[in-house]
Protein backbone atom coordinates (compact mmCIF):
# COMPACT_ATOMS: atom_id res chain seq x y z
CA UNK A 1 0.00 0.00 0.00
CA UNK A 2 1.54 3.02 -0.93
CA UNK A 3 2.11 6.20 1.65
CA UNK A 4 -0.44 9.05 0.83
CA UNK A 5 0.49 12.45 1.33
CA UNK A 6 -0.87 15.79 3.41
CA UNK A 7 -3.13 16.59 0.63
CA UNK A 8 -4.70 13.25 0.00
CA UNK A 9 -4.84 12.93 3.98
CA UNK A 10 -6.60 15.95 4.78
CA UNK A 11 -10.40 15.82 4.51
CA UNK A 12 -9.85 12.28 5.60
CA UNK A 13 -8.68 13.73 9.18
CA UNK A 14 -12.55 14.36 9.85
CA UNK A 15 -13.76 10.94 9.81
CA UNK A 16 -10.76 10.07 11.60
CA UNK A 17 -10.81 12.54 14.36
CA UNK A 18 -14.48 11.29 14.22
CA UNK A 19 -14.27 7.82 14.35
CA UNK A 20 -16.17 7.28 11.48
CA UNK A 21 -13.50 5.60 8.69
CA UNK A 22 -13.69 2.10 7.89
CA UNK A 23 -11.07 -0.16 9.01
CA UNK A 24 -8.64 0.32 5.72
CA UNK A 25 -9.06 3.86 5.41
CA UNK A 26 -8.11 4.25 9.15
CA UNK A 27 -5.21 2.22 8.83
CA UNK A 28 -3.76 4.06 5.97
CA UNK A 29 -4.08 7.67 7.68
CA UNK A 30 -2.91 6.13 10.78
CA UNK A 31 0.71 4.95 8.83
CA UNK A 32 0.56 8.79 7.46
CA UNK A 33 -0.03 10.26 10.96
CA UNK A 34 2.71 8.07 12.54
CA UNK A 35 5.24 10.78 10.70
CA UNK A 36 3.61 13.90 9.98
CA UNK A 37 3.23 16.28 12.88
CA UNK A 38 1.31 18.64 10.78
CA UNK A 39 -1.67 16.12 9.99
CA UNK A 40 -1.19 15.37 13.47
CA UNK A 41 -2.23 18.71 14.64
CA UNK A 42 -4.79 18.98 12.26
CA UNK A 43 -6.66 16.17 13.87
CA UNK A 44 -5.85 17.32 17.23
CA UNK A 45 -7.57 20.68 16.08
CA UNK A 46 -10.96 18.64 14.50
CA UNK A 47 -11.48 16.67 17.54
CA UNK A 48 -11.03 20.20 19.82
CA UNK A 49 -13.27 21.96 17.60
CA UNK A 50 -15.93 19.17 18.21
CA UNK A 51 -15.71 18.89 21.88
CA UNK A 52 -16.22 22.85 22.11
CA UNK A 53 -19.06 22.48 20.03
CA UNK A 54 -20.52 19.43 21.55
CA UNK A 55 -19.86 20.80 25.03
CA UNK A 56 -22.49 23.72 24.55
CA UNK A 57 -26.09 23.61 24.31
CA UNK A 58 -28.55 25.99 22.48
CA UNK A 59 -30.75 28.02 25.06
CA UNK A 60 -32.73 25.86 26.39
CA UNK A 61 -36.45 26.42 25.44
CA UNK A 62 -39.07 27.55 28.62
CA UNK A 63 -42.19 24.78 28.28
CA UNK A 64 -44.37 27.54 27.43
CA UNK A 65 -43.28 28.18 24.23
CA UNK A 66 -43.53 24.49 23.49
CA UNK A 67 -46.84 24.32 24.59
CA UNK A 68 -48.08 27.39 22.74
CA UNK A 69 -46.51 25.70 19.66
CA UNK A 70 -48.02 22.95 19.65
CA UNK A 71 -51.34 24.89 20.13
CA UNK A 72 -50.42 26.46 17.28
CA UNK A 73 -49.77 23.20 15.49
CA UNK A 74 -52.74 21.90 16.57
CA UNK A 75 -54.81 24.94 15.03
CA UNK A 76 -53.16 23.89 12.12
CA UNK A 77 -54.00 20.34 12.08
CA UNK A 78 -57.57 20.73 12.78
CA UNK A 79 -57.37 23.23 9.69
CA UNK A 80 -57.59 26.67 11.09
CA UNK A 81 -55.29 29.28 10.04
CA UNK A 82 -53.85 30.69 12.99
CA UNK A 83 -53.73 34.94 13.02
CA UNK A 84 -50.21 35.29 14.67
CA UNK A 85 -48.04 33.13 13.13
CA UNK A 86 -44.80 35.73 13.04
CA UNK A 87 -44.07 35.73 9.05
CA UNK A 88 -45.94 34.12 6.32
CA UNK A 89 -42.69 32.27 4.83
CA UNK A 90 -42.19 31.46 1.49
CA UNK A 91 -43.21 27.57 1.89
CA UNK A 92 -43.63 27.02 -1.44
CA UNK A 93 -40.16 26.66 -2.40
CA UNK A 94 -40.22 23.71 0.29
CA UNK A 95 -42.70 21.64 -1.69
CA UNK A 96 -41.23 19.57 -3.58
CA UNK A 97 -38.85 18.09 -1.29
CA UNK A 98 -40.58 15.25 0.15
CA UNK A 99 -38.32 12.41 0.29
CA UNK A 100 -36.70 13.93 -2.50
CA UNK A 101 -33.04 15.24 -2.09
CA UNK A 102 -32.46 18.31 -2.62
CA UNK A 103 -31.04 19.68 -5.55
CA UNK A 104 -27.47 20.44 -4.41
CA UNK A 105 -25.22 22.35 -7.27
CA UNK A 106 -22.99 19.35 -8.32
CA UNK A 107 -19.54 19.36 -6.07
CA UNK A 108 -17.26 20.60 -9.24
CA UNK A 109 -14.81 18.95 -7.45
CA UNK A 110 -14.09 17.25 -3.92
CA UNK A 111 -10.59 18.42 -3.03
CA UNK A 112 -9.11 14.85 -3.22
CA UNK A 113 -12.08 12.96 -1.63
CA UNK A 114 -13.37 10.78 -4.48
CA UNK A 115 -9.88 10.35 -6.36
CA UNK A 116 -8.61 8.71 -3.12
CA UNK A 117 -10.89 5.49 -2.69
CA UNK A 118 -9.80 4.90 -6.22
CA UNK A 119 -6.69 4.06 -5.23
CA UNK A 120 -7.46 2.14 -2.09
CA UNK A 121 -10.28 0.32 -4.17
CA UNK A 122 -7.37 -0.58 -6.51
CA UNK A 123 -6.77 -3.59 -4.37
CA UNK A 124 -9.84 -3.44 -2.14
CA UNK A 125 -13.11 -3.60 -3.24
CA UNK A 126 -15.11 -3.12 0.25
CA UNK A 127 -13.42 0.16 0.39
CA UNK A 128 -15.01 2.26 -2.28
CA UNK A 129 -18.93 1.03 -1.06
CA UNK A 130 -17.84 2.77 2.39
CA UNK A 131 -16.60 6.09 1.10
CA UNK A 132 -18.92 6.68 -1.97
CA UNK A 133 -22.27 5.19 -0.89
CA UNK A 134 -25.30 6.15 -2.63
CA UNK A 135 -26.38 8.39 -0.56
CA UNK A 136 -29.74 9.75 -2.42
CA UNK A 137 -33.16 7.76 -1.90
CA UNK A 138 -33.58 5.02 -4.52
CA UNK A 139 -35.61 6.30 -7.42
CA UNK A 140 -38.64 6.07 -8.00
CA UNK A 141 -39.57 2.46 -8.85
CA UNK A 142 -42.58 3.27 -10.82
CA UNK A 143 -41.74 5.38 -14.50
CA UNK A 144 -45.03 6.96 -15.13
CA UNK A 145 -44.35 9.02 -11.93
CA UNK A 146 -41.10 10.42 -13.71
CA UNK A 147 -43.06 10.56 -16.97
CA UNK A 148 -46.34 12.37 -15.58
CA UNK A 149 -43.76 14.64 -13.67
CA UNK A 150 -42.17 15.51 -17.03
CA UNK A 151 -45.63 15.87 -18.75
CA UNK A 152 -46.83 18.48 -16.13
CA UNK A 153 -43.28 20.53 -15.81
CA UNK A 154 -43.79 20.80 -20.16
CA UNK A 155 -47.51 21.91 -19.12
CA UNK A 156 -46.05 24.61 -17.22
CA UNK A 157 -43.26 25.60 -19.46
CA UNK A 158 -45.85 25.72 -22.49
CA UNK A 159 -48.17 27.39 -20.06
CA UNK A 160 -45.87 30.37 -18.80
CA UNK A 161 -44.56 31.01 -22.43
CA UNK A 162 -48.39 31.44 -23.39
CA UNK A 163 -49.43 33.55 -20.58
CA UNK A 164 -46.43 35.65 -20.83
CA UNK A 165 -47.09 36.40 -24.74
CA UNK A 166 -50.59 37.07 -23.95
CA UNK A 167 -49.64 39.60 -21.42
CA UNK A 168 -49.68 43.38 -22.38
CA UNK A 169 -46.13 44.06 -23.74
CA UNK A 170 -45.48 45.49 -20.33
CA UNK A 171 -45.25 43.39 -18.02
CA UNK A 172 -43.42 45.35 -15.19
CA UNK A 173 -46.11 46.00 -12.52
CA UNK A 174 -48.64 44.10 -11.75
CA UNK A 175 -51.17 45.65 -10.52
CA UNK A 176 -50.24 48.36 -12.95
CA UNK A 177 -52.35 51.04 -11.22
CA UNK A 178 -51.88 54.06 -8.73
CA UNK A 179 -54.21 54.73 -5.91
CA UNK A 180 -56.44 58.03 -6.04
CA UNK A 181 -57.48 59.61 -3.11
CA UNK A 182 -60.77 58.08 -3.23
CA UNK A 183 -59.24 54.37 -3.01
CA UNK A 184 -57.45 54.82 -0.19
CA UNK A 185 -58.48 55.77 4.11
CA UNK A 186 -55.67 56.95 6.28
CA UNK A 187 -57.16 56.58 9.91
CA UNK A 188 -54.24 58.28 11.15
CA UNK A 189 -50.16 59.13 10.46
CA UNK A 190 -47.74 58.36 13.26
CA UNK A 191 -44.78 60.49 12.42
CA UNK A 192 -42.06 59.69 14.69
CA UNK A 193 -38.90 61.00 12.99
CA UNK A 194 -38.61 64.70 13.89
CA UNK A 195 -36.25 65.40 10.95
CA UNK A 196 -39.38 65.43 8.75
CA UNK A 197 -41.96 66.92 8.09
CA UNK A 198 -44.82 65.25 6.46
CA UNK A 199 -46.64 66.36 3.10
CA UNK A 200 -49.63 64.35 1.70
CA UNK A 201 -50.44 64.50 -1.80
CA UNK A 202 -54.01 64.65 -2.35
CA UNK A 203 -56.06 67.16 -3.79
CA UNK A 204 -59.71 66.18 -5.61
CA UNK A 205 -60.99 62.77 -6.41
CA UNK A 206 -59.30 62.19 -9.20
CA UNK A 207 -56.03 63.50 -7.99
CA UNK A 208 -53.54 60.78 -6.63
CA UNK A 209 -52.71 60.15 -2.71
CA UNK A 210 -49.21 59.66 -1.17
CA UNK A 211 -47.78 60.05 1.44
CA UNK A 212 -44.24 61.93 1.27
CA UNK A 213 -41.51 63.32 3.68
CA UNK A 214 -39.23 65.86 3.75
CA UNK A 215 -36.15 66.28 5.82
CA UNK A 216 -36.52 69.73 7.91
CA UNK A 217 -33.38 71.17 6.63
CA UNK A 218 -31.08 71.86 9.71
CA UNK A 219 -28.48 74.95 9.50
CA UNK A 220 -24.56 73.49 7.95
CA UNK B 1 -8.73 8.19 19.52
CA UNK B 2 -9.22 9.50 22.79
CA UNK B 3 -11.77 11.57 23.39
CA UNK B 4 -13.86 10.63 20.21
CA UNK B 5 -17.12 10.47 20.96
CA UNK B 6 -19.48 7.69 20.49
CA UNK B 7 -21.59 7.85 17.43
CA UNK B 8 -23.08 5.25 16.75
CA UNK B 9 -23.42 3.40 19.59
CA UNK B 10 -27.34 1.99 19.47
CA UNK B 11 -28.21 1.14 16.21
CA UNK B 12 -30.54 -0.49 17.64
CA UNK B 13 -32.08 2.22 19.61
CA UNK B 14 -31.76 3.99 16.13
CA UNK B 15 -33.55 1.54 14.22
CA UNK B 16 -36.42 1.19 16.96
CA UNK B 17 -37.15 5.24 16.52
CA UNK B 18 -37.22 4.94 13.20
CA UNK B 19 -40.07 2.01 13.32
CA UNK B 20 -41.68 3.83 15.76
CA UNK B 21 -41.93 7.52 13.76
CA UNK B 22 -43.09 5.22 10.71
CA UNK B 23 -46.15 4.03 12.22
CA UNK B 24 -46.86 7.39 14.02
CA UNK B 25 -46.71 8.63 9.86
CA UNK B 26 -49.26 6.60 9.24
CA UNK B 27 -51.57 7.62 12.07
CA UNK B 28 -50.82 11.07 10.99
CA UNK B 29 -51.75 10.69 7.89
CA UNK B 30 -54.99 9.32 8.96
CA UNK B 31 -55.58 13.05 10.78
CA UNK B 32 -54.41 10.87 14.07
CA UNK B 33 -53.65 14.40 16.29
CA UNK B 34 -52.00 12.49 18.96
CA UNK B 35 -49.60 10.67 16.94
CA UNK B 36 -48.53 14.42 15.65
CA UNK B 37 -48.53 15.07 19.16
CA UNK B 38 -45.76 12.84 19.66
CA UNK B 39 -43.32 13.49 17.03
CA UNK B 40 -43.38 17.05 17.18
CA UNK B 41 -42.46 16.19 21.10
CA UNK B 42 -39.73 13.90 20.19
CA UNK B 43 -38.37 15.71 17.63
CA UNK B 44 -38.81 19.19 18.51
CA UNK B 45 -35.64 19.88 20.28
CA UNK B 46 -32.91 18.29 17.31
CA UNK B 47 -35.37 20.61 15.31
CA UNK B 48 -34.86 23.43 17.47
CA UNK B 49 -30.93 22.90 17.82
CA UNK B 50 -30.47 22.48 14.14
CA UNK B 51 -32.40 25.97 13.62
CA UNK B 52 -30.38 27.58 16.25
CA UNK B 53 -27.07 26.68 15.06
CA UNK B 54 -27.74 27.82 11.60
CA UNK B 55 -29.48 31.06 12.44
CA UNK B 56 -27.57 31.77 15.89
CA UNK B 57 -30.76 33.10 18.23
CA UNK B 58 -33.14 31.40 19.55
CA UNK B 59 -36.04 33.27 18.70
CA UNK B 60 -35.28 32.81 14.85
CA UNK B 61 -34.80 29.21 15.66
CA UNK B 62 -38.24 28.50 17.14
CA UNK B 63 -39.72 30.22 14.07
CA UNK B 64 -37.83 28.27 11.65
CA UNK B 65 -38.93 25.34 13.98
CA UNK B 66 -42.45 25.94 14.21
CA UNK B 67 -42.74 26.71 9.94
CA UNK B 68 -41.05 23.18 10.04
CA UNK B 69 -43.23 21.33 11.76
CA UNK B 70 -46.47 23.53 9.19
CA UNK B 71 -44.56 22.20 6.66
CA UNK B 72 -44.47 18.53 7.87
CA UNK B 73 -48.45 18.89 8.60
CA UNK B 74 -49.30 20.22 4.97
CA UNK B 75 -46.87 18.02 3.77
CA UNK B 76 -47.55 14.53 5.35
CA UNK B 77 -50.32 13.59 2.25
CA UNK B 78 -47.14 12.94 0.04
CA UNK B 79 -44.61 12.18 2.04
CA UNK B 80 -44.33 8.33 0.85
CA UNK B 81 -41.55 7.19 3.73
CA UNK B 82 -38.74 7.02 1.01
CA UNK B 83 -36.66 8.36 3.62
CA UNK B 84 -37.21 8.20 7.29
CA UNK B 85 -39.47 10.81 9.06
CA UNK B 86 -36.35 12.16 10.74
CA UNK B 87 -34.01 12.83 7.71
CA UNK B 88 -37.17 14.62 5.61
CA UNK B 89 -37.91 16.79 8.86
CA UNK B 90 -33.98 17.59 9.14
CA UNK B 91 -34.19 18.68 5.15
CA UNK B 92 -37.08 20.79 5.74
CA UNK B 93 -35.44 22.47 9.12
CA UNK B 94 -32.55 23.14 7.47
CA UNK B 95 -33.71 24.08 3.98
CA UNK B 96 -36.30 27.08 6.28
CA UNK B 97 -33.61 27.60 8.24
CA UNK B 98 -31.45 28.86 5.16
CA UNK B 99 -34.34 30.37 3.59
CA UNK B 100 -34.73 32.41 6.10
CA UNK B 101 -31.18 33.53 6.62
CA UNK B 102 -31.32 34.32 2.95
CA UNK B 103 -34.72 36.30 3.22
CA UNK B 104 -33.72 38.32 6.05
CA UNK B 105 -30.49 39.32 4.64
CA UNK B 106 -31.43 40.41 1.47
CA UNK B 107 -30.02 43.40 -0.03
CA UNK B 108 -30.99 44.66 -3.08
CA UNK B 109 -29.45 42.86 -5.94
CA UNK B 110 -29.21 46.54 -7.61
CA UNK B 111 -27.33 48.23 -5.01
CA UNK B 112 -27.10 51.77 -5.65
CA UNK B 113 -23.40 53.19 -5.53
CA UNK B 114 -20.57 51.17 -4.07
CA UNK B 115 -20.63 52.70 -0.92
CA UNK B 116 -24.36 52.26 0.48
CA UNK B 117 -25.16 50.68 3.35
CA UNK B 118 -22.39 47.01 3.34
CA UNK B 119 -23.97 45.81 6.00
CA UNK B 120 -26.59 42.54 5.28
CA UNK B 121 -30.29 43.49 7.22
CA UNK B 122 -30.12 40.74 9.65
CA UNK B 123 -33.19 41.99 11.45
CA UNK B 124 -33.66 38.94 13.30
CA UNK B 125 -29.95 38.11 13.50
CA UNK B 126 -28.80 40.29 16.77
CA UNK B 127 -31.95 39.35 19.04
CA UNK B 128 -30.93 38.12 22.80
CA UNK B 129 -31.61 34.90 23.24
CA UNK B 130 -34.62 34.55 25.76
CA UNK B 131 -32.66 32.64 28.81
CA UNK B 132 -29.01 33.80 27.93
CA UNK B 133 -26.82 32.35 30.49
CA UNK B 134 -24.45 34.09 32.10
CA UNK B 135 -21.83 31.58 32.40
CA UNK B 136 -20.09 30.47 29.48
CA UNK B 137 -22.00 33.37 27.70
CA UNK B 138 -18.94 34.85 26.09
CA UNK B 139 -17.70 31.50 24.50
CA UNK B 140 -21.32 30.67 23.25
CA UNK B 141 -21.47 33.70 21.79
CA UNK B 142 -18.33 33.29 20.25
CA UNK B 143 -19.04 30.38 18.77
CA UNK B 144 -22.77 31.47 17.68
CA UNK B 145 -21.06 34.40 15.82
CA UNK B 146 -17.75 31.86 14.40
CA UNK B 147 -20.71 29.16 13.14
CA UNK B 148 -21.99 32.20 10.94
CA UNK B 149 -19.19 32.85 9.58
CA UNK B 150 -18.69 29.08 8.32
CA UNK B 151 -19.62 29.24 4.73
CA UNK B 152 -22.88 27.73 5.02
CA UNK B 153 -22.63 24.12 3.08
CA UNK B 154 -20.05 23.59 5.36
CA UNK B 155 -21.64 24.91 8.46
CA UNK B 156 -24.88 22.72 7.48
CA UNK B 157 -23.15 19.81 7.36
CA UNK B 158 -21.33 20.19 10.93
CA UNK B 159 -24.47 21.28 12.61
CA UNK B 160 -26.32 18.31 11.76
CA UNK B 161 -23.23 16.38 12.35
CA UNK B 162 -23.13 17.93 15.84
CA UNK B 163 -26.25 16.48 16.52
CA UNK B 164 -26.81 13.69 18.88
CA UNK B 165 -26.24 10.15 17.48
CA UNK B 166 -25.76 11.35 14.12
CA UNK B 167 -23.47 9.51 11.60
CA UNK B 168 -21.48 10.76 8.33
CA UNK B 169 -24.29 8.54 6.31
CA UNK B 170 -27.17 10.01 7.98
CA UNK B 171 -26.08 13.99 6.91
CA UNK B 172 -25.29 12.71 3.72
CA UNK B 173 -28.88 11.35 3.51
CA UNK B 174 -30.57 14.34 4.89
CA UNK B 175 -27.99 16.76 2.57
CA UNK B 176 -28.15 14.41 -0.67
CA UNK B 177 -24.80 13.99 -0.96
CA UNK B 178 -22.15 11.70 -0.51
CA UNK B 179 -20.36 11.07 2.45
CA UNK B 180 -17.12 12.25 1.34
CA UNK B 181 -18.56 15.19 0.95
CA UNK B 182 -20.14 14.90 3.80
CA UNK B 183 -16.42 14.90 5.56
CA UNK B 184 -14.61 17.46 3.86
CA UNK B 185 -17.24 19.78 4.40
CA UNK B 186 -16.81 19.14 8.45
CA UNK B 187 -13.28 18.79 7.82
CA UNK B 188 -13.36 22.62 6.68
CA UNK B 189 -16.02 23.92 8.83
CA UNK B 190 -14.15 22.66 11.46
CA UNK B 191 -10.73 24.18 10.58
CA UNK B 192 -12.75 27.42 10.23
CA UNK B 193 -13.92 27.47 13.41
CA UNK B 194 -10.43 26.79 14.93
CA UNK B 195 -9.07 29.75 13.05
CA UNK B 196 -11.91 32.00 14.11
CA UNK B 197 -12.02 31.13 17.95
CA UNK B 198 -8.01 30.42 18.31
CA UNK B 199 -8.41 33.22 20.72
CA UNK B 200 -11.16 31.45 23.00
CA UNK B 201 -10.03 28.10 22.56
CA UNK B 202 -6.30 28.49 22.11
CA UNK C 1 -49.07 7.47 -32.26
CA UNK C 2 -49.07 5.21 -28.96
CA UNK C 3 -51.73 4.99 -26.39
CA UNK C 4 -49.23 6.47 -23.87
CA UNK C 5 -48.09 9.35 -26.31
CA UNK C 6 -51.73 10.15 -26.37
CA UNK C 7 -52.16 10.58 -23.23
CA UNK C 8 -49.04 12.75 -22.55
CA UNK C 9 -50.32 15.15 -24.98
CA UNK C 10 -53.40 15.00 -24.02
CA UNK C 11 -52.84 16.12 -20.49
CA UNK C 12 -50.08 18.36 -21.47
CA UNK C 13 -52.76 20.12 -22.84
CA UNK C 14 -55.37 19.73 -20.47
CA UNK C 15 -52.96 20.93 -17.97
CA UNK C 16 -51.28 23.96 -20.29
CA UNK C 17 -54.93 25.62 -20.60
CA UNK C 18 -55.57 24.65 -16.84
CA UNK C 19 -52.40 26.85 -15.76
CA UNK C 20 -53.19 29.50 -17.98
CA UNK C 21 -56.55 30.00 -16.54
CA UNK C 22 -55.44 30.05 -13.19
CA UNK C 23 -52.31 32.52 -13.94
CA UNK C 24 -55.05 34.83 -15.45
CA UNK C 25 -57.32 34.53 -12.63
CA UNK C 26 -56.57 34.88 -8.83
CA UNK C 27 -54.83 31.91 -7.64
CA UNK C 28 -57.14 29.32 -5.76
CA UNK C 29 -55.08 29.68 -2.36
CA UNK C 30 -55.47 32.98 -1.49
CA UNK C 31 -58.79 33.01 1.10
CA UNK C 32 -60.05 36.08 2.77
CA UNK C 33 -57.57 35.71 5.74
CA UNK C 34 -54.69 36.09 3.34
CA UNK C 35 -53.90 38.71 0.80
CA UNK C 36 -51.03 38.79 -2.10
CA UNK C 37 -48.80 42.06 -1.18
CA UNK C 38 -46.89 43.58 -4.00
CA UNK C 39 -43.70 45.96 -2.45
CA UNK C 40 -41.58 48.36 -4.60
CA UNK C 41 -38.57 49.88 -3.75
CA UNK C 42 -37.57 52.91 -5.45
CA UNK C 43 -34.86 55.06 -5.55
CA UNK C 44 -35.72 58.87 -6.66
CA UNK C 45 -32.96 61.14 -7.77
CA UNK C 46 -32.40 64.48 -9.39
CA UNK C 47 -29.97 64.00 -12.76
CA UNK C 48 -29.84 66.34 -15.60
CA UNK C 49 -31.11 63.35 -17.56
CA UNK C 50 -34.53 62.22 -16.21
CA UNK C 51 -35.09 58.59 -16.25
CA UNK C 52 -38.15 57.19 -15.23
CA UNK C 53 -37.81 53.25 -14.98
CA UNK C 54 -40.14 51.82 -17.97
CA UNK C 55 -41.52 49.84 -15.02
CA UNK C 56 -42.67 52.65 -12.64
CA UNK C 57 -44.67 54.34 -16.25
CA UNK C 58 -48.04 53.54 -13.84
CA UNK C 59 -47.25 55.73 -10.49
CA UNK C 60 -45.60 58.20 -12.83
CA UNK C 61 -47.85 60.64 -11.22
CA UNK C 62 -47.23 60.20 -7.82
CA UNK C 63 -43.64 60.11 -8.48
CA UNK C 64 -43.47 63.57 -10.53
CA UNK C 65 -44.96 65.08 -7.62
CA UNK C 66 -42.16 64.26 -5.36
CA UNK C 67 -39.55 67.42 -6.08
CA UNK C 68 -37.24 64.25 -8.14
CA UNK C 69 -36.77 63.30 -11.72
CA UNK C 70 -35.16 60.02 -12.00
CA UNK C 71 -36.86 56.60 -10.39
CA UNK C 72 -35.20 53.96 -10.73
CA UNK C 73 -37.07 50.57 -9.30
CA UNK C 74 -34.34 48.88 -7.21
CA UNK C 75 -36.52 46.01 -5.50
CA UNK C 76 -39.55 44.39 -6.60
CA UNK C 77 -41.14 41.76 -4.71
CA UNK C 78 -44.49 40.14 -4.10
CA UNK C 79 -45.57 37.42 -1.18
CA UNK C 80 -49.34 36.88 0.15
CA UNK C 81 -49.98 37.59 4.13
CA UNK C 82 -52.14 36.87 6.43
CA UNK C 83 -53.97 38.95 8.52
CA UNK C 84 -52.22 39.75 11.68
CA UNK C 85 -48.73 38.81 9.95
CA UNK C 86 -45.96 41.03 9.41
CA UNK C 87 -43.84 41.73 6.00
CA UNK C 88 -40.81 43.18 6.90
CA UNK C 89 -39.39 43.80 3.30
CA UNK C 90 -35.67 45.59 3.67
CA UNK C 91 -35.38 48.63 1.17
CA UNK C 92 -32.24 50.94 0.81
CA UNK C 93 -29.30 51.30 3.04
CA UNK C 94 -30.83 50.28 6.04
CA UNK C 95 -34.86 50.89 5.81
CA UNK C 96 -37.46 48.42 5.49
CA UNK C 97 -41.00 48.83 5.23
CA UNK C 98 -43.72 46.24 7.09
CA UNK C 99 -47.24 46.07 6.00
CA UNK C 100 -49.46 44.35 8.37
CA UNK C 101 -52.87 43.34 6.66
CA UNK C 102 -55.39 43.68 9.76
CA UNK C 103 -58.95 42.65 7.28
CA UNK C 104 -59.63 41.94 4.47
CA UNK C 105 -62.10 42.35 2.51
CA UNK C 106 -63.06 41.31 -0.80
CA UNK C 107 -61.72 44.91 -2.65
CA UNK C 108 -59.58 46.50 0.10
CA UNK C 109 -57.39 45.48 2.59
CA UNK C 110 -57.31 47.56 5.88
CA UNK C 111 -53.74 47.25 7.12
CA UNK C 112 -50.76 49.43 9.05
CA UNK C 113 -47.94 50.25 7.40
CA UNK C 114 -44.26 51.25 8.85
CA UNK C 115 -41.17 52.81 7.73
CA UNK C 116 -38.10 51.33 10.05
CA UNK C 117 -34.70 52.29 10.24
CA UNK C 118 -32.16 50.09 11.43
CA UNK C 119 -29.60 51.64 13.99
CA UNK C 120 -26.91 51.24 16.52
CA UNK C 121 -28.06 52.17 20.10
CA UNK C 122 -25.91 53.29 23.18
CA UNK C 123 -24.42 49.20 23.43
CA UNK C 124 -23.82 48.68 19.66
CA UNK C 125 -26.74 46.63 19.12
CA UNK C 126 -28.90 46.68 16.17
CA UNK C 127 -32.21 48.24 16.51
CA UNK C 128 -35.21 49.36 14.35
CA UNK C 129 -36.55 52.45 14.73
CA UNK C 130 -39.92 53.43 14.08
CA UNK C 131 -40.28 56.15 11.33
CA UNK C 132 -44.03 56.19 10.61
CA UNK C 133 -46.89 54.14 11.18
CA UNK C 134 -49.71 54.51 9.50
CA UNK C 135 -53.16 52.51 9.48
CA UNK C 136 -55.28 52.80 6.50
CA UNK C 137 -57.08 51.18 4.11
CA UNK C 138 -56.34 50.31 0.33
CA UNK C 139 -58.95 49.21 -2.72
CA UNK C 140 -56.93 46.25 -3.96
CA UNK C 141 -55.18 46.55 -6.91
CA UNK C 142 -53.72 50.12 -6.64
CA UNK C 143 -50.45 51.10 -5.98
CA UNK C 144 -49.91 53.21 -2.53
CA UNK C 145 -46.95 55.55 -2.77
CA UNK C 146 -45.10 56.62 0.62
CA UNK C 147 -41.84 57.27 0.72
CA UNK C 148 -39.08 60.33 1.07
CA UNK C 149 -36.65 59.38 3.34
CA UNK C 150 -33.18 60.66 2.75
CA UNK C 151 -30.45 58.54 1.46
CA UNK C 152 -26.80 58.94 0.93
CA UNK C 153 -28.21 60.25 -2.46
CA UNK C 154 -31.54 60.69 -3.43
CA UNK C 155 -34.39 59.59 -1.63
CA UNK C 156 -36.29 56.26 -0.72
CA UNK C 157 -39.77 56.07 -2.14
CA UNK C 158 -41.89 52.79 -1.58
CA UNK C 159 -45.05 51.81 -3.11
CA UNK C 160 -47.08 49.04 -1.76
CA UNK C 161 -50.72 47.35 -3.36
CA UNK C 162 -52.79 44.44 -2.44
CA UNK C 163 -54.31 42.21 -4.32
Amino acid sequence: MTTMDCDEIRTMLAGYADAELAALEREAVEAHLAHCGRCRALVADQKRVQRVLESYAPPSVPAERWSAMSRRLADELAGREHADLVTQHRLDSLDDLEDESPAEPRETREPAARPRPLRLAASRGPVLKVLGPRAKARRPRFAWVAHAVGAIAAAVLIAVGIATVLRTTDFGLAPDALATQADITIYEIQMLDPGYNLILFAGGPKDIAAVWVEPIETEG
Amino acid sequence: MDGAKERSPDKRAGATEAARDAEFVERLKKGDSRAFDDLFRRHREAAYRIAYRLLGNAEDALDVVQESFIHVLRGIGSFRGQSSFKTWLYRIVTHAALDWRRCRAVRSAASLDAESSPEPAATGERRRSPTGEAAAADLKEAIDKALMNVSEKNRVALVLYALEGMSYQEVAEVLGISVGTVMSRIFNARQRLRELLASEIG
Amino acid sequence: MSQATRWYLATTVLLAGLVCWLAANAPAAETESETRISILAIHATNEEKPHIDPALKPLKDALARSGYNSFRLVAKERRAVGTGDTWERPMLEDYALRVIPTEIAEDRVTLTYAWVHYEKDEQGRRIARVLQQVPMTLIKGKYFVSGGWRLKKGALVGAFAAE
